[in-house]
């Protein structure tokens, strides 16, 4: 029952200039608590902080005329909306980016590096570009709206009840840290690129033979064919998790969801194609047989059929680790979901 | 603004001042603020808590009123009573009303005598 005075005063106070809220708080508690009968219920509680009404009004009660650009009483919900603005336009804006510079650097003809840093300088500058953008245009947006009262005329219509209270507060479960997901992010579309790529045959596989550096063909055309589908469909739901994570930031259904589509999407896809009997070139598999690897052990080991072990390995990686991503994401959402209704 | 909405804008406007007043006139004896808060009501004096609370530490901070806490009990609170500079204020603000009460009074008088 605690709770709801907690997330009353919490609310209260978020509002309020940094020096001033312990203090604040202390004196909101003991208050509520004079006001409240003995034995009091969360009837009891729910009517007091009626009587003290919309912790918006009161905040604006407890502050001292000051003049911000950004005052307190808004500074939360303008922090809130850069913190998901920024990040998804900006990661949106960078995909798009790779995206163009991808397209662009299919018809160069210059070598891999320059490829590379053209699309990475493309993703880069647009991304940049756009979270500056959102960023200039949302304090613009907040400063507006306060100047003019349209945000207190906004709070001021809606009636306040107590479910208005915040449900979270900070340090109630545990967030999904926003750099995780961006990294997350950008490591999957980066990842994923690189093999289209190399799908496109826009990316050479480059080996020493006999002395001479020379671009190696490994895998079948109709299995690079269907890897450009793969990881096409690998890249979007991977993007889409981690866009989950950068919205909820926390451990909730959408995002479950989205981890075990990509997960089990993915989990089938790379089996499917590790799998493939068509997956290597002959001219490659007879290349490992017949190579001198210096070591006795290992050449026995290619001739029979290494190669096949090696693959068989990778398999079980596979569903080793998405086993693990999917037990790990039921686990902390079902964490998060118990600690939110006790 | 429709005629309630201003109405209510005059009447919170014509109330500020006098809040202060009845504040300070009556914490010439140490008093908490939800104590302070029925003590106003029941002498008919329209005050809210989210009114009453922002107010005492506005004073304060004004250097109108001084608190302290008293720790003594299980639960703590916060005992505000009148300071040496909140005395001469409220002394000048009183002299003030008194004054200005005169002066409506003979406002009210002759817009009477004209009817």
């Amino acid at each position: 029952m605690n709770n709801l005075i907690d997330r009353y005063v919490y609310d209260v106070i978020r509002r309020l200039p940094e020096h001033e809220r312990a203090d604040v708080e202390k004196e909101l508690r003991a208050n509520i608590f004079d006001m409240l009968p003995e034995d009091a219920d969360e009837q009891d509680i729910a009517a007091v902080l009626s009587e003290l009404g919309s912790p918006f009004y009161l905040a604006n009660q407890y502050r001292q005329p000051q003049r911000y650009l950004i005052s307190p009483a808004v500074y939360n919900d303008y922090l809130r909306v850069l913190k998901h603005l920024v990040p998804i336009v900006g990661a949106l804006v960078f995909v798009i980016g790779v995206f163009v510079g991808i397209m662009e650097s299919l018809d160069f003809e210059n070598g891999l590096a320059y490829r590379i840093s053209h699309i990475l300088s493309q993703g880069f500058s647009l991304g940049f570009s756009a979270a500056f953008y959102m960023l200039f245009w949302t304090t613009v947006g907040f400063v507006i709206a306060e100047r003019t009262g349209a945000y207190n005329g906004l709070q001021k219509h809606r009636e306040w009840k107590i479910s208005d209270l915040p449900e979270q507060m900070p340090g109630s479960g545990k967030r999904i840290p926003l750099s995780d997901s961006i990294a997350e992010l950008i490591v999957t579309l980066v990842f994923c690129g690189t093999i289209i790529l190399y799908c496109f045959n826009a990316f050479p596989f480059l080996l020493i033979r006999n002395g001479a550096l020379e671009n190696f063909h490994i895998f079948n055309a109709a299995a690079l064919n269907f890897g450009k589908l793969a990881f096409s469909v690998i890249a979007v739901l991977g993007s889409v998790e981690a866009l989950m994570k950068i919205i909820f930031r926390r451990w909730t259904l959408p995002v479950l969801l989205a981890t075990l589509a990509n997960s089990l999407v993915s989990m089938g896809f790379l089996l499917h194609i590790f799998n493939r009997p068509d997956l290597l070139l002959p001219e490659f598999v007879t290349y490992v047989k017949t190579a001198e690897w210096g070591n006795a052990d290992i050449e026995r080991f290619f001739v029979q059929d290494g190669l096949q072990v090696i693959l068989l390995l990778v398999c079980v990686l596979v569903v080793l680790v998405s086993l693990l991503e999917i037990g790990l994401a039921v686990y902390k959402t079902v964490f998060q979901y118990r600690r939110k209704k006790t | 603004m429709s005629e309630s909405e201003q109405l209510h804008g005059y009447i919170t406007e014509l109330r500020r001042g006098a809040l202060t007043l009845a504040v300070l006139g009556s914490l010439t004896k140490p008093c908490y603020g939800y104590a302070l808060l029925q003590s106003l009501q029941q002498k008919q004096i329209l005050i809210e808590a989210n009114t009453l609370y922002p107010l005492l530490r506005r004073l304060e901070a004004q250097g109108l009123l001084q608190s302290d806490w008293d720790t003594a009990e299980s639960r703590p609170r916060k005992y505000y009573s009148i300071s040496e500079k909140g005395k001469e204020i409220y002394q000048g603000l009183l002299a003030e009303w008194n004054s200005m009460q005169q002066s409506m009074k003979a406002v009210f008088r002759r817009e009477n005598d004209n009817e």
